[in-house]
């Protein structure tokens, strides 16, 4: 089932609007829509989502901090 | 985000960072700000891989909590944030405690975050965006947030099976302004009021158990933006018209619990079609003109507290404003 719909929608790109979407196809697209474990390794990381708390952690815990930082929250949209 | 794959992909790099704290945050704003926060991270930004003050400071750090910087990338291999990481940790064990130590908090703590506009009790979304068909594997995550009141608004004054409510006409709004827009493959720009020529999404009490009910969503929306920039002088503001358009159908259900007065479920599924581009959104000519698209929205981890990417043009009085901090003003 899962197959079919995104074959639709790969052989008739632009029948995005005649896609099937209802009740029973809901999971499919959540699964589809959904990052999978392989595409999201960077959340294996607890990341503190500040620079400010990351500090004050860093100092608490006695380690140096990695700071990661993008144009969007690398958390967020980017 | 092939980047990130590349990078925290390498079991190494994942390994390494078990021996610092990890913390990620947003450039834009560090880098042009002025408040606390900002001017303590450029102090040891503009020491970095991208040196002097100005442009972009994007990439990877390593910081002892006093600032000192001890090393810094910005590269998509995996191999030289190890070696990154291996220099940082060699040069925070040859520190001292002195050269260690955080200093007065009044120097880094900011006066201004969007995160302290977060909804406390409210419905705190993720949501993803993909491509539908084609070979690109992209994505794009971002959160939209709701008051506790404007959750509860989402809510039929009918409170049994059929009872409906049609989305009051700023939160559909928001969704379609900021939300149900094409960042799949980087960032975009949001929609002016005037663009959503349609945004109605309505729910509906399917089930009612004593203190829980069901809904189902439905809706449509449609974006049309013609080109020019209507949302006056901002950060975001383009140096040239982007046309553009995105119509979905949506369709969800949630769970309401009036015992704990929240959703405990919120699943939005949208499908559409997009056309056109913005300057970041790594769309280009050669890209056919009209794709399928499709995004996800469900609740929020507890306690993500990330700010919505296009927070700071939610038209809302809750939203904390920053005061002269070099960001996000609107003229």
């Amino acid at each position: 089932m899962a197959s079919l719909i995104l074959l639709t929608c790969l052989l008739a790109p632009e029948g995005a609007h005649d896609a099937i979407l209802n009740h029973d196809t809901l999971d499919v697209w959540r699964q589809f829509l959904t990052p999978a474990a392989g595409e999201t390794v960077a959340d294996a990381i607890a990341w503190v989502p500040s620079l400010h708390e990351g500090l004050i952690a860093a100092d608490a815990r006695q380690r140096p901090l990695f700071l990661w930082v993008m144009n969007g929250h690398p958390l967020g949209c980017t | 985000m092939a980047g990130r794959r590349s990078v925290f992909g390498n079991a190494r790099v994942r390994e390494l960072a078990q021996q610092f704290v990890c913390a990620a945050d947003e450039t834009w704003r560090l880098q042009n700000g002025t408040g606390p926060e900002c001017r303590f991270f450029q102090t040891f930004a503009v020491k970095g891989h991208y040196k002097g003050a100005g442009g972009t400071k994007q990439g990877y750090y390593v910081v002892a909590p006093s600032g000192k910087l001890l090393a810094s990338a910005n590269t998509r291999a995996g191999g030289a944030i190890v070696e990154m990481l291996e220099k940082g940790l060699a040069a925070w064990r040859e520190l001292s405690p002195a050269d260690r130590k955080l200093p007065d908090p009044a120097t880094f703590r900011p006066s201004h975050r969007w995160e302290h506009s977060y909804p406390e009790r409210g419905l705190v979304l993720e949501r993803f965006a993909r491509d539908l068909g084609g070979t690109d594997q992209r994505w794009n995550r971002d959160h939209a947030w709701f008051t506790e009141r404007e959750a509860r608004s989402m809510l039929p004054l009918k409170l049994a099976p059929g009872g409906y409510t049609d989305l009051a006409r700023p939160l559909a709004l928001r969704l379609a302004r900021f939300h149900l827009v094409d960042n799949v493959r980087g960032q975009t720009l949001p929609f002016a009021p005037s663009e959503i020529e349609q945004a109605e999404i309505r729910l509906t009490i399917t089930k009612r158990d004593g203190h829980r009910i069901e809904l189902a969503i439905r809706g449509h929306t449609h974006a049309n933006a013609k080109g020019k920039w209507l949302l006056g002088k901002t950060d975001w503001t383009p140096t040239q018209e982007y046309p553009r358009t995105l119509t979905t159908r949506l369709l969800g259900t949630a769970r309401y619990d009036f015992k704990v007065d929240r959703f405990t479920s919120f699943e939005l599924i949208a499908l559409g079609t997009r056309t056109g581009r913005t300057g970041n959104c790594g769309r280009n000519k050669k890209d056919p003109p009209a794709t399928p698209i499709g995004f996800y929205f469900r609740l929020a981890k507890p306690g993500v507290r990330i700010a919505p990417t296009f927070l700071e043009f939610y038209p809302a009085q809750w939203v904390k404003r920053p005061q002269n901090q070099g960001y996000g003003e609107h003229h």
